[in-house]
């Protein structure tokens, strides 16, 4: 019964590296992509890649191999930014969860600048993707900020803090969209606001309050905006106005807004069904597609396909019209989370964990390429 | 998923986070009550299994002078006095080695409420994708997702974060890690009221290797997990504290006399008997019952 000092020790230490490792973080986000001129962007983790969608060929990264991110060093979830001569990307610190943005060049992927310089305080955690209208980068902040960049020299147009941000509320992780003069920003409580996208400043009288969280990207189609909310509901909603149109009951939480396709926008929820809903909000396919598991992500639109991927690691080719599957693929361990995109005659997922950065198929699903982590 | 944590998730985990979410509706959407509100049912739940540790423990006491008598008696033999004491053990019903599951079911269940605090606070993306798998919903309404996001400020903290809370003090900034400091403040109290003293040197050696360790054990856990965490290590270390007091019928020694003098309780056969107790007249263990009827 008598324990000696060294094996007490040996118990304690791997209790310490069992508590530590239960207790320690998964990644926080899933990859982001982007695809500009030709060429994908991949915020995966550890890199940012940019690629070639044809051949997958590698054409640099960031950090590069052996190479120093100094200020920008950290984890890359959030999709880039593609504007002129830069690639805008959003650098995590793991340990706190506090970002800053950084310019790269196009062409090679170096550093150009760094927002805010490391003097200064970062900003909080950005999980929402950025987004460019050509001459500014917008992005949204997990503790309330919505912020314009000059692309060229990292400097700020303008900041806005949302009403009510701070003390964990005004947390925006949906990726925000642009119409005409005005930049529309969803929060994780519950709310759409609109921003006048020179000057920052709220323009609709008062937020569109959901019932639930809004955390996916937003979907913009003519006057009508999309937002899914964790209270189950697509909603649609007035863009001018922020005043709601109509909204749809899914059967669980719906995440990203819906694919717009024609008449049609297809939208899938987090209990795996999919849905074709006319610009109403009735649905169109005769039954609602099941995938194998809950589908966070937008689903991809290529002519008369329709792609969704699941967060069991399947990618559904379904038909457009009807809804019904063409073929699926399966990608497990990796858990499709991220939405698929279409360059250069290729459907691209960005697995998260698993072996695979980024996988390319053929729009028939043949595989094309892929990238090894 | 695997098999054992499908089960796992099913019968404990996801229940603990749909009991922290419902406490959090319940108590105004206060986070830092529903933890501590949490703690409490858990150690209601645990109430059974940590009484009988800790009568084990008090047993374990009142062993202490027979044990030294062996020790002085068997001294030299290790084997003879490994066999009788273990026959004293036998004799008087104590497992020592009793004390070490409630030890050990502590972990899974701090890593359970770690995990739990975190998926509700949901603090990131993949977090809440777990999070929609594991909210119960009612009459196909998702009642519990609508109170996302959770407040999870208290006072100075992020209850969802490790603690950085730093003071300039002449241009440098310090930490100040006052909730680590009571993590660390109260685990060593708990240790101290709960352990029982023991006069081999071995042992006692061990006892005061933990009562360091654990103490800066879980405050270096707490300064480096969420400060939710934090609140749930605060809570559960005093109630260790008055539930002993309560088992045992110690709530002098428990609360008062152990906390001011910094000594572990000695009873008065084995101080009459200790070669190494402390220099002062160690004070009489708390009269039982009958002693108390008979004053």
């Amino acid at each position: 019964m008598r324990m000696s000092l060294r094996n007490i020790l040996k118990g304690l230490g791997m209790l310490t590296g069992v508590v530590l490792a239960a207790c320690s973080g998964a990644p926080p986000n899933w990859p982001g992509m982007q695809v500009g001129d030709q060429t994908l962007y991949v915020a995966d983790l550890d890199h940012v890649l940019a690629v070639d969608p044809q051949s997958g060929q590698e054409r640099w990264r960031f950090p590069p191999k052996n190479g120093n991110a100094g200020a920008c060093g950290g984890v890359y979830h959030a999709a880039p930014a593609v504007v002129a001569e830069r690639v805008v990307i959003a650098a995590e610190n793991p340990g706190t969860g506090e970002s800053r943005l950084c310019g790269l060049d196009r062409e090679s992927g170096a550093l150009q600048w760094v927002y805010p310089p490391a003097e200064q305080p970062p900003l909080g955690p950005i999980f929402a993707g950025l987004i460019s209208d050509g001459t500014q980068v917008f992005v949204g902040t997990g503790d309330g900020w919505v912020i314009a960049l000059d692309p060229e020299t990292g400097q700020p147009r303008w900041r806005t803090r949302l009403p009510e941000a701070g003390r964990g509320a005004a947390r925006i992780w949906s990726t925000p969209v642009l119409s005409g003069t005005l930049l529309v920003v969803g929060t994780m409580d519950h709310r759409l606001l609109a921003l006048d996208r020179e000057s920052g400043a709220l323009r609709w009288p008062a937020p569109f309050q959901a019932g639930g969280a809004i955390a996916g990207a937003l979907t913009l189609d003519g006057e009508i905006l999309y937002a899914g909310a964790f209270d189950d509901h697509l909603y649609a909603v007035d863009l001018q106005s922020g005043q709601e149109r109509w909204r749809f009951r899914a059967s669980h939480w719906v995440w990203d807004g819906p694919a717009v396709a024609g008449d049609r926008l297809i939208v899938g929820d987090m209990s795996g069904k999919v849905w074709a809903l006319d610009r109403q909000g009735r649905p169109l396919w005769a039954q609602p597609f099941q995938a194998n598991g809950p589908v966070r992500a937008r689903p991809l639109v290529v002519e008369d396909r329709v792609y969704v991927a699941d967060e069991a690691g399947w990618l559904h080719m379904l038909n457009l019209a009807d809804g019904t599957k063409v073929k699926s693929v399966n990608l497990a361990p990796g858990r499709l989370l991220t939405s698929p995109v279409a360059a250069a005659d290729r459907i691209v997922v960005a697995p998260t964990g698993g072996p695979f950065r980024v996988v390319a198929f053929h729009p028939d699903l043949r595989e094309a390429w892929k990238l090894a982590r | 998923m695997n098999p054992i944590t499908l089960i796992t998730n099913l019968l404990f985990f996801q229940p603990l986070v749909n009991l922290l979410l419902v406490l959090y509706a319940l108590l105004g959407r206060s986070f830092v009550l529903a933890i501590v509100a949490l703690t409490v049912l858990i150690r209601l739940l645990l109430y059974p299994l940590m009484a009988q540790q800790q009568r084990a423990a008090r047993k374990m006491q009142e062993l202490q002078p027979r044990l030294q008598e062996l020790q002085k008696k068997y001294g030299k033999d290790r084997e003879k006095l490994a066999q009788e004491q273990m026959k004293l053990y036998k004799e008087a019903g104590v497992n020592p080695l009793g004390g070490c599951l409630p030890l050990l079911l502590q972990f899974p269940i701090l890593i359970a409420v770690y995990q739990a605090i975190i998926h509700v606070l949901a603090l990131n993306p993949i977090a809440v994708i777990d999070l929609a798998k594991l909210l119960y919903r009612f009459n196909g309404f998702p009642a519990l997702a609508t109170l996302l996001p959770i407040q999870s400020q208290f006072l100075l903290w992020d209850l969802g974060r490790p603690e950085r809370i730093f003071i300039p003090v002449g241009g440098i900034l310090i930490p100040l890690p006052l909730m680590t400091l009571l993590v660390i403040l109260t685990t060593w109290w708990s240790q101290k009221v709960m352990t029982p003293p023991s006069t081999d040197p071995q042992t006692r050696m061990t006892t005061q290797l933990m009562n360091l360790y654990m103490p800066l054990f879980f405050g270096w856990i707490s300064y480096n997990l969420a400060v939710g965490l934090s609140i749930y290590f605060i809570v559960t270390n005093l109630i260790s504290v008055v539930q002993f007091a309560l088992v045992t019928r110690d709530w002098r020694g428990a609360l008062a006399r152990r906390l001011a003098l910094g000594r572990a309780p000695v009873t008065p056969s084995s101080s009459s008997s200790s070669s190494s107790g402390p220099a002062t007249p160690a004070p009489p263990a708390r009269p039982r019952r009958k002693a108390r009827s008979a004053k």
